[in-house]
C-alpha cells in the first residue's frame, strides 16, 4: 500500500474510530444495551425465557420520568424506574412461574401492554401524545472523577459520564463475581443448567427463578432510566425502540458471560455511533442509520452463529484425523 | 440390629393411579436391602416418598426409631438419607467438587471456600474409597465415575441410608462389580442400602433381603438365601412368567439389509459408531445386544435417516441408500419402532388417529390429489384400533391419554401397516408391563415370519437372546463378536458387553443356565 | 362429559372470567377519568356496534386485522412465533401501493397483480429470519422484531425518498384507479356504509380463512403444517421434509400479512403515507393468542378486536379517553387467559361445577 492510501486510511480512521468524541458516544450508547444483555443474560442463565425486557426498559423509562417530573429529583426518578422493573419482573414471575403461564406469550402480552400503557398514560397523565418534554424534568448530572478526568484522553474517555454508565460497568463486574464466586451464583447456574439437580440438592428451584426474573426487571428498568434520564430528559413513545431484543442478541455473543455481554454491547454502541457520523457526513442516506442496530443484530447473530458451526466442524475434522 | 427405616402404611396418589398403596416397609441397620418389581410396581416412588420429592396422602415413617415427618429433600438429607437417581442429577459445567458441594457449599464471608471444598472432596474419596478427580468436569467424565460423584454426593452429606435406583442400567458388566465392590465396603463401614432394581441375579449376588412389590403394594420381604430368581419373579408378576416367547426356527432368505463399515458421530461430535459391518436377511431376527450408550442410538438413527452417516454404506435390498431422506427410505421398504416412544414414536398432542397415518397420509388410498380421504383414514384407523387392540376411548382422542403400552401398539400397527420389507426395533419394551411385552415379542415374530429382515436392538440382554435368531455385541461402536442364539450364554455375551473380547469363536456353553425373565 | 368437552368448556369459563377480571380493571381507569364505567362502556359498545356506521366501521377496522391474525395463527400452529407479521404488512402495503400506482394495466390484471405483490413481498420478508430460524437455530422471535423494525426505517426512506409524491408529507403517488378495492359507499352510491370506509377487501379476508381452514382440515398440506407444529422429531421421523414444511408455512403466513396490508392501502387509503399503519402486525398477534390456535376462533377474536377499536376510537372522540385503552384491555385478557393456573387455584376454592376437569382417584387401579 502506498503512501497516498495508507495516509487516507489513516485519517478515516481517525476520523470515525480513534476519535475521543466518538468513543464517548460509543459508550453512551452501549450503555442501555449492556443492561438490557444484563437483563437477558440473568434469566437465561436461570433457563428462562424471557422476551419481556423491551417491555420492562419502557416501563422504566416511563416512570423515571414520571418520579423525575414529580419530585423535581433524577434520583427520586432513578428509584420509580427501578421500582417499576421490579414490580413488573415480579408480575411475569409471577404469572409464568408460578401460575403456569406459556413464558413466550407472557412476554409478548407485557411488550404490547407496556407499549399501549405507556402511550395511554403519556396523554391521561402528562396529556401529552408522542414525546414528553418538559424543564421540570431533571436529569441525571455528569460525574467528572476527580484526578482522573485531568489524564490526557484516557480521562476524557473515561470521565464525565452520568451515574448509570459507570452503574452498568460496576454491575457487569459484580454479576460476574456473583455467578463464579458465590453460592447463589452457582446455585442459579445449576437451576439453569439441570434444575433437577438443584432440586434434588435442596435448593428452592421457584425462589431462585423468582429472583433472577426479578433481577432482570430492575436491570432492564435501569436501561429505561438511562434511555430517558440520562442524556435526553425527556420521554419518548417506543422508546425502547427494540433495545431489549438487542439485548438478547448480546447475551448470545456473549455467550452468556457478562464479559462477553460487555464487549459486545460496546460493538453495538460503536456501529451505532458510527452510523450517525456517516449521516452527518452525508456518507449514508437519511433513515438508513435507524436501521444500522437491526440489521447489525441480524449480521452479527448469522455471523456469530457460521463461525460456531466453522469451528464445531473444524474440531471434528481434528477428531476424524486423530482416529 | 435395629431398624434405620420404618415405614408404615404409606399411600401415595397420583391422579388415575395409586402408586402406593398402604405399604409398610423396614430396613435393618448394615443390610443390603433390595427392592424389587416391575416398571411401575411403585419402587422408585416409596423411595421418593422417603427422601421427601413426593407427599405421601398418609402413612408415618420413623429413622432409627424416632418418628420424623419428611416435608422436603432437605429434611430427608438432614436425617442421613441420600438418594442417587436412575438419571443422574448432575450438572454438566460443573467440576466434580463444584457438584458434590451443590447447595452446601463451604463459605467465607459471600464468597464460595474453594479450597475447604476441594480438600473435603479429597478426604471423602479417599474415606470410602471412590476415586475422583476434583476438577474434572462433569460432561468430561464416563458414566461409571459420573455415579461415583453422585454417590459422594451423598457422603458429603453425612448420609448413613443410601439409596440406589437401578444403578446398573447404565454399567458393563466390570463396573457393576467394581460397584457392588463399594457397596459392600460401604455397608462394612456401617451404612445402610436400599437398591432398586429390577434385575433378579444381581439381588441374588448382592442383597441381604429382598422386598417385592407389585401395583403398588408389598408382595413379600424375604431373606435373599432362602429364594430364589424364580421364586421372586413369580411375586413380581403374580402369575408364572413365560420365560421364552415361542417361535419356530428361522428360515432366512436374501440379504436385505447391508451395513458396510458404517461410521456415524453422535450429538457431541464424537465417533460413536465406528465401523460397522452387518447383514440380515429376510425372515431372521438379527439382535444387537450391548450396554446402552455404546453407539446403539446412533446406529439406528443412521439407518432410519435421521443422523448422517459420515462413511460406509446402507443398503436395502440391493439399493444403497445411504444418502436418501427418511420418506425414501420408508419407500424402500423400512419401518421402525424407535427408542424414543414418545418424542419419536408419536406426537403426543396430536390425535390417534393422526398418529397412525404419518407414514401413509401422502398416498393412495389415503390422500387423492391435494386432499386427504377422510373416510379411507377413519376405517383404516378403526381396523388399527381393533386388530391391534388398544385400549381407547376413540380414534380422535389425543395420543398423551394413551398408556405407554397402548402407544406402543400404536406405533407397531402405524409401522406394520405398511408391510415393510425391513423392520428395526429399538427397545421396544422398555417401561412396559409383561401383557404389553408378551404382545411385542409376539408381533415381532410375526413380522420375521411374514419376511420381514427384523433388527433388534435392545439393552435387555434376555430379550435380545430370546427374540433373536442370530447375535451380534456391539460395545464402543464396534461389533466385538457375533454367535448364533441357540449357542449364546449370558455370560460369554456379558464379556462381550464388557469389551473383552476372544479372537476365537463363540463362547461355548450349554442350555443349562435359563436366562429369566426379571 | 367427554374430554374434549370438558376441554373447551373450560376454555370459554378461562375466557370469560379474563375478559370480566380486564373489565374490571378496565373500569378502574375508567373512574380514575372521572366517568361511569358502565357508561363507557356502553358507549363503547355503541360506537361499535350502535348503528350501521358503526358496523361498517368496526367491519373496516377487523379487515387488516383478521389478515393478520390468521398469518399469525397459521405460524404458531407450525410451532413459531411469527412476531414479523407488522413488518410483512407494511412491505406487502409498500410494494402493493408501488404496483398500484407505477403501472398501467387493465384492473382485472392490475388488481390481482398489485394483491399477488402484496403476499410476494410479504414472504419474501419473512424468507430470512425463517431460513436463519431452519438452517442456524435463531429465534424467530428476535430476528422477526428486527425485520420489522427494518421495515418500518426502509418504508420511512422510500416514502420520504425515492417514492415521495408531495412536497409537505412524506407520501406516495395514488395508485391508479385499476387498482382500487372499491368500498360499500362507493359500490352502492351511498345506501351502504356511509360515513365508513369499510371495503370488499373484507370478503378477501374470509375467503383466506376459509382458505386456510380448508387446507388445515382437509388437505395434506394442513396435516404437515399441523404435524410440523406438534412434534418436529416424530414428524422427522415419519418422513415429513421438515425443511419445506416449514418454510413453506412461514411464507404462506407472511404473504398473508402482506396480502392484507395490500388489502388495506387499496381498500381504504388507495396512497401510502408514511407511519400511517403501526401496530396492525402486533394487534393480529393478540388476537391469535385470544383465538388459541383456533382458525375460526381466531377470527372471532380479530373481529372482536376490529371492533372494540372501532368503538375505542368513538370513545376517544366523545370522552377523551385514549384508544389505546382498548389495547390495554386486550393485553390484559391474555394475560389472565395466559395464566391458566390462577383460575385453577381460585376454582378449588369455590365449589366447582362440571367445569372440573380432574378427577380425584381414591383407591382404583388404573
Amino acid at each position: 500500500m502506498d503512501a497516498n492510501t495508507s495516509a487516507q486510511l489513516m485519517s478515516i480512521l481517525q476520523r470515525y474510530v480513534f476519535n475521543v468524541a466518538n468513543l464517548q458516544g460509543m459508550l453512551r450508547m452501549a450503555t442501555p444495551v449492556i443492561l438490557a444483555g444484563l437483563c437477558a443474560l440473568i434469566t437465561s442463565r436461570a433457563g428462562i425465557l424471557n422476551i419481556a425486557g423491551e417491555g420492562m426498559i419502557l416501563f422504566g423509562a416511563w416512570f423515571a420520568v414520571a418520579g423525575s417530573y414529580f419530585f423535581q429529583n433524577a434520583w427520586v426518578g432513578l428509584l420509580a424506574g427501578i421500582l417499576s422493573g421490579l414490580v413488573v419482573g415480579g408480575l411475569f414471575a409471577l404469572f409464568s412461574l408460578k401460575l403456569r403461564a406459556h413464558i413466550i406469550i407472557m412476554g409478548i402480552a407485557i411488550n404490547t401492554f407496556a407499549n399501549a400503557a405507556t402511550i395511554f398514560m403519556t396523554r391521561a397523565v402528562f396529556k401529552m401524545a408522542g414525546a414528553f418534554a418538559d424543564p421540570r424534568i431533571q436529569g441525571l448530572n455528569p460525574i467528572h472523577i476527580p484526578v482522573l478526568k485531568n489524564v490526557p484522553i484516557l480521562g476524557q474517555l473515561l470521565s464525565g459520564y452520568t451515574f448509570i454508565v459507570y452503574l452498568a460497568w460496576i454491575l457487569i463486574i459484580l454479576t460476574t463475581v456473583f455467578l463464579y464466586r458465590t453460592p447463589w451464583g452457582r446455585h442459579l447456574r445449576a437451576v439453569g443448567e439441570n434444575p433437577q439437580a438443584a432440586e434434588t440438592l435442596g435448593i428452592n428451584v421457584p425462589r431462585v427463578r423468582f429472583a433472577a426474573v426479578m433481577a432482570s426487571g430492575v436491570f432492564a428498568s435501569l436501561a429505561g432510566v438511562y434511555l430517558s434520564l440520562g442524556h435526553l430528559k425527556m420521554y419518548t413513545d417506543q422508546m425502547a425502540a427494540g433495545r431489549g431484543f438487542i439485548g438478547m442478541a448480546v447475551n448470545t455473543f456473549g455467550a452468556g458471560e457478562p464479559v462477553g455481554v460487555f464487549l459486545a454491547s460496546l460493538l453495538f454502541g460503536f456501529v451505532d455511533m458510527i452510523g450517525y457520523r456517516l449521516q452527518a457526513d452525508s456518507l449514508l442516506p437519511p433513515y438508513f442509520v435507524s436501521m444500522l442496530p437491526y440489521v447489525a443484530t441480524l449480521l452479527a447473530l448469522t455471523v456469530y452463529t457460521l463461525r460456531r458451526r466453522r469451528a464445531a466442524k473444524s474440531a471434528l475434522q481434528a477428531a476424524s484425523n486423530e482416529e | 440390629m435395629s431398624t434405620a427405616i420404618e415405614m408404615r402404611g404409606i399411600r401415595k396418589v397420583f391422579p388415575g393411579v395409586v402408586a402406593n398403596d398402604n405399604v409398610d416397609y423396614s430396613v435393618e441397620e448394615g443390610e443390603i436391602h433390595a427392592l424389587v418389581g416391575e416398571n411401575g410396581a411403585g419402587k422408585t416412588t416409596l423411595m421418593n416418598v422417603l427422601y421427601g420429592l413426593y407427599h405421601a396422602e398418609a402413612g408415618a415413617i420413623g429413622i432409627r426409631g424416632k418418628p420424623v415427618h419428611i416435608r422436603n429433600n432437605s429434611d430427608a438429607i438432614r436425617l442421613g438419607i441420600g438418594m442417587v437417581h436412575q438419571s443422574f442429577k448432575l450438572v454438566p459445567s460443573f467440576t466434580v467438587t463444584e457438584n458434590i458441594t451443590l447447595g452446601a457449599e463451604p463459605t467465607t464471608s459471600i464468597f464460595v471456600d474453594r479450597k475447604t471444598a476441594h480438600d473435603s472432596v479429597v478426604r471423602i474419596s479417599e474415606q470410602f474409597g471412590l476415586k475422583v478427580d476434583p476438577d474434572a468436569r462433569i460432561r468430561d467424565l464416563p458414566v461409571g465415575v459420573q455415579q461415583r460423584v453422585e454417590i459422594l454426593k451423598t457422603l458429603y452429606r453425612n448420609a448413613d441410608i443410601l439409596i440406589l435406583d437401578e444403578p446398573t442400567a447404565v454399567l458393563t458388566p466390570q463396573e457393576t462389580r467394581d460397584l457392588f465392590g463399594v457397596i459392600r465396603s460401604l455397608v462394612a463401614g456401617g451404612k445402610t442400602v436400599v437398591f432398586i432394581t429390577h434385575k433378579l441375579r444381581e439381588v441374588m449376588e448382592i442383597s441381604d433381603r429382598v422386598t417385592v412389590m407389585r401395583d403398588g403394594k408389598v408382595v413379600g420381604t424375604k431373606a435373599t438365601k432362602d429364594t430364589s430368581p424364580a421364586e421372586l419373579a413369580r411375586m413380581m408378576v403374580g402369575r408364572e412368567v413365560l420365560l421364552r416367547v415361542k417361535k419356530e426356527k428361522a428360515a432366512p432368505k436374501d440379504v436385505v439389509l447391508r451395513i458396510d463399515k458404517l461410521k456415524v458421530r453422535d450429538d457431541r461430535m464424537l465417533m460413536s459408531v465406528r465401523g460397522i459391518s452387518l447383514e440380515v436377511r429376510a425372515g431372521e431376527i438379527v439382535g444387537v445386544a450391548g450396554v446402552e450408550g455404546n453407539g446403539q442410538r446412533e446406529l439406528v438413527e443412521a439407518i432410519v435417516g435421521l443422523r448422517p452417516a459420515v462413511s460406509g454404506s446402507v443398503s436395502i435390498s440391493g439399493k444403497d441408500i445411504t444418502r436418501q431422506s427418511v420418506r425414501m427410505r420408508r419407500e424402500s421398504g423400512l419401518a421402525c419402532v424407535p427408542e424414543d416412544r414418545y418424542v419419536r414414536g408419536v406426537a403426543l398432542q396430536a390425535t390417534l388417529q393422526e398418529n397412525l397415518i404419518v407414514n401413509s397420509y401422502h398416498k393412495q388410498p389415503h390422500c387423492s390429489g391435494a386432499l386427504l380421504n377422510l373416510k379411507e383414514i377413519g376405517d383404516f384407523s378403526h381396523d388399527a384400533i381393533e386388530v391391534f387392540d388398544i385400549r381407547t376411548t376413540g380414534k380422535d382422542v389425543p395420543a398423551f391419554t394413551l398408556s405407554g403400552g397402548n402407544l406402543q401398539k400404536v406405533v407397531l400397527a402405524r409401522e406394520l401397516s405398511s408391510q415393510p420389507t425391513l423392520l428395526v426395533v429399538a427397545q421396544p419394551t422398555r417401561g412396559l408391563d409383561i401383557g404389553s411385552i408378551e404382545f411385542m415379542h409376539q408381533r415381532i415374530v410375526d413380522a420375521r415370519d411374514k419376511g420381514a429382515a427384523v433388527l433388534l436392538v435392545s439393552a435387555e440382554l434376555e430379550e435380545v437372546m430370546s427374540l433373536s435368531d442370530r447375535l451380534v455385541v456391539l460395545y464402543e461402536g464396534r461389533i466385538v463378536g457375533s454367535t448364533a442364539a441357540a449357542t449364546a450364554t449370558e455370560e460369554g455375551l456379558g464379556l462381550w458387553m464388557a469389551g473383552i473380547t476372544d479372537e476365537h469363536a463363540a463362547p461355548q456353553g450349554g442350555g443349562e443356565k435359563e436366562a429369566v425373565h426379571a | 362429559m367427554p374430554r374434549s368437552l370438558q376441554a373447551t368448556l373450560k376454555r370459554f369459563v378461562n375466557l370469560g372470567l379474563s375478559i370480566l377480571a380486564a373489565i374490571l380493571v378496565g373500569s378502574l381507569i375508567m373512574i380514575w377519568y372521572k366517568r361511569n364505567p358502565i357508561e363507557v362502556y356502553r358507549l363503547l359498545f355503541l360506537s361499535a356496534f350502535g348503528s350501521q356506521r358503526a358496523i361498517f366501521i368496526s367491519l373496516q377496522r377487523a379487515t387488516p386485522l383478521i389478515f393478520t391474525a390468521i398469518a399469525s395463527t397459521l405460524a404458531f400452529r407450525t410451532g413459531v412465533f411469527n412476531v414479523g407479521v407488522e413488518g410483512q404488512f407494511f412491505i406487502g402495503a409498500i410494494f402493493g401501493t408501488f404496483v398500484g400506482y407505477a403501472v398501467k394495466l387493465p384492473m382485472i390484471l392490475h388488481l390481482p397483480l398489485t394483491l399477488l405483490t402484496g403476499f410476494t413481498a410479504g414472504a419474501i420478508w419473512a424468507f430470512f429470519p425463517t431460513m436463519m430460524r431452519q438452517k442456524l437455530g435463531i429465534s424467530e422471535i428476535i430476528t422477526t422484531i428486527m425485520t420489522n423494525y427494518i421495515a418500518t426505517f426502509l418504508i420511512s426512506f422510500l416514502t420520504n425518498y425515492p417514492m415521495r409524491a408531495s412536497p409537505t408529507t412524506a407520501q406516495t403517488p395514488p395508485v391508479q384507479p385499476t387498482a382500487v378495492l372499491p368500498q360499500f359507499v362507493e359500490l352502492t352510491k351511498g345506501a351502504l356504509g356511509k360515513g365508513s370506509q369499510a371495503h370488499v377487501g373484507i370478503f378477501i379476508a374470509l375467503a383466506v380463512v376459509a382458505i386456510i381452514y380448508f387446507i388445515f382440515k382437509r388437505t395434506k398440506l394442513g396435516y404437515e403444517w399441523r404435524m410440523v407444529g406438534l412434534s418436529f422429531p416424530f414428524s422427522q421421523f415419519g418422513g415429513i421434509d421438515l425443511d419445506r414444511t416449514f418454510i413453506g408455512g412461514m411464507l404462506v403466513s407472511g404473504g398473508i400479512a402482506g396480502l392484507g396490508g395490500a388489502v388495506e392501502i387499496l381498500g381504504v387509503w388507495r396512497k401510502y403515507k408514511d407511519l400511517f399503519a403501526i401496530g396492525f402486525g402486533f394487534r393480529g398477534n393478540l388476537a391469535a393468542l385470544l383465538g388459541r390456535q383456533d382458525v375460526i376462533g381466531t377470527t372471532i377474536a380479530a373481529l372482536f378486536y376490529g371492533s372494540m377499536e372501532a368503538g375505542a376510537m368513538g370513545l376517544d372522540w366523545t370522552a377523551g379517553i385514549p384508544r389505546q385503552l382498548i389495547d390495554i384491555l386486550v393485553g390484559l385478557i391474555i394475560f389472565f387467559m395466559a395464566a391458566e393456573g390462577m383460575w385453577e387455584f381460585l376454582g378449588r376454592i369455590r365449589i366447582s361445577g362440571a367445569t372440573t376437569a380432574e378427577r380425584r382417584t381414591t383407591g382404583q387401579e388404573s
